[in-house]
């Protein structure tokens, strides 16, 4: 089953600085995300999909598939539980 | 009614505050108001600061006050604060007034008309709404207004935590006092202490409040008696007081919060600042834990975002409108850090103070400095 994507009002709560710090608007809290983080984190505040998130990392990444996807699933599902 | 036109700008006016005790675990509101009101724009009146201790830093504070008066203690009641402001009144002519403690509201409410008819302003709430906020009667006021809120209840008899456990109020427990002052506790043992320590400080009732475990955000804004929540400023604390009190914080944007907070000001039809605070529990939900009916001691935040709250409240005094105030948009991520420091007084200051009840009058601390 595809990894949910956390909600597009939390997403849009995040705010992503130039260098990877990210500070959620709505609850205070702030974060550290990496490069590969930060490319899947504005992707997903435009309104795209999972699918759409492994495919750029794929392309940017030159990495296989399997471990994009891997890779993408435990970011959702950290980013699900920070912004819940 | 005196007509904007007719009055001095409130820019000009000479403005009293109280809570200018500035302990460094818990300090009062009042010297951050000062601070806010010092940086309005176009700000040129004076500052009175009123004291209820001679060791209250604001009394010796010249960025914070430019004078200074004791006045009795709140337990004194209202006709000795009423006495001692003629007094003070005879040589510190007052145009608005801005109490900043929970436990003076009572006697600035009785005497408010007597103030009003002695030509000073004050933006208080009535006596009955000022009491559907207390912390024993919160469950009523959370439900009316549909916010959820840990039960309370009134104790008259520390044996309730012998078997409080049994009853469903199991450990940890919030110890509070009515006005100050709030312990978690543990153990039976502990709660029994705390118990009594609040009873020896502030009396009874005391209160005790299930505990919620989570993260506190709070949101001050102000009322004018219509039920909106004007110019709110929301902040989560990132570092706390042994006290619970906020060390730093950070502004935040937070829709439940500020939907609780519109409830809560229609609820209560609130007149004058407000702070609530809320705790986000581990489900997400936000539980009201307090209100508190002034502003809070880190209202110099709402300044730094562009939401300076006490130069709003003496406009709205003025007669400006709330849609005419100038408020900036909720700005997130913005933070302050609190910090203690000393500040040197001498002798002649404290002795003054303390023989008369008023520093040095405004001419001689003039002459002073120059």
């Amino acid at each position: 089953m595809e990894t949910p994507l956390p909600g597009s009002r939390r997403l849009r709560a995040l705010v992503l600085n130039a260098n990877g710090y990210t500070f959620d608007t709505r609850t205070g809290r702030s974060y550290s995300v990496n490069p590969s983080g930060q490319v899947a984190l504005l992707i997903m505040q435009d309104g795209k999909s999972r699918t759409a998130v492994i495919n750029a990392l794929v392309e940017l990444c030159q990495q296989p598939r399997a471990v994009v996807e891997a890779g993408v699933d435990d970011f959702l599902d950290q980013l699900t539980r920070c912004v819940s | 009614m005196i007509r904007q036109a007719d009055q001095p700008h409130w820019t000009s006016w000479n403005i009293a505050l109280t809570g200018i005790n500035a302990k460094p675990d818990n300090p009062g509101p009042g010297c951050a108001v000062a601070r806010c009101l010092r940086q309005a724009a176009g700000f040129h009146g004076r500052i009175i600061g009123l004291a209820y201790e001679t060791l209250d830093a604001g009394l010796y504070l010249r960025e914070s006050c430019d004078s200074g008066h004791l006045l009795p203690y709140p337990a004194t009641g209202a006709a000795a604060l009423l006495e001692r402001l003629d007094e003070i009144l005879q040589h510190d002519p007052v145009d608005a007034l801005l109490p900043c403690l929970d436990a003076e509201l009572p006697n600035f409410i009785a005497v408010e008309d007597e103030l009003k008819r002695r030509g000073i302003r004050l933006v208080l709430p009535q006596r009955a709404q000022l009491r559907r906020r207390d912390k024993d009667r919160l469950p009523a006021l959370c439900a009316a207004a549909g916010v959820a809120t840990p039960d309370v209840q009134c104790l008259v008899d520390e044996r309730f935590f012998d078997h409080c456990g049994a009853d469903g109020w199991d450990y940890p427990l919030l110890v509070k006092g009515v006005f100050y002052d709030a312990y978690v506790v543990y153990s039976a043992s502990e709660a029994r202490q705390r118990y009594r320590q609040i009873v020896a400080t502030w009396g009874y009732p005391v209160l005790v409040q299930k505990f919620v475990h989570g993260e506190e955000v709070n949101l001050t804004a102000l009322g004018d008696g219509s039920g909106a929540m004007i110019g709110e400023v929301m902040m989560k604390k990132q570092a706390l007081t042994d006290k619970g009190k906020a060390w730093a914080g950070v502004t935040i944007d937070d829709p439940d919060l500020h939907a609780a907070g519109r409830r809560l000001f229609d609820a209560l039809k609130w007149r004058g600042p407000l702070e609530i605070e809320m705790l986000r529990d581990r489900a997400g939900s936000l539980q009201l834990i307090e209100i508190n009916p002034r502003f809070p001691a880190w209202i110099y935040l709402a300044h730094g975002v562009g939401r300076n709250l006490p130069a709003a409240l003496l406009a709205l005094m003025h007669g400006v409108k709330p849609s005419q105030l100038n408020l900036a948009p909720p700005r997130p991520g913005t933070s302050f850090i609190r910090h203690a420091q000393e500040t040197i007084v001498a002798l002649d200051e404290i002795a003054t103070l303390a023989m008369s009840g008023s520093t040095a009058h405004p001419q001689v601390l003039a002459s002073r400095a120059a």
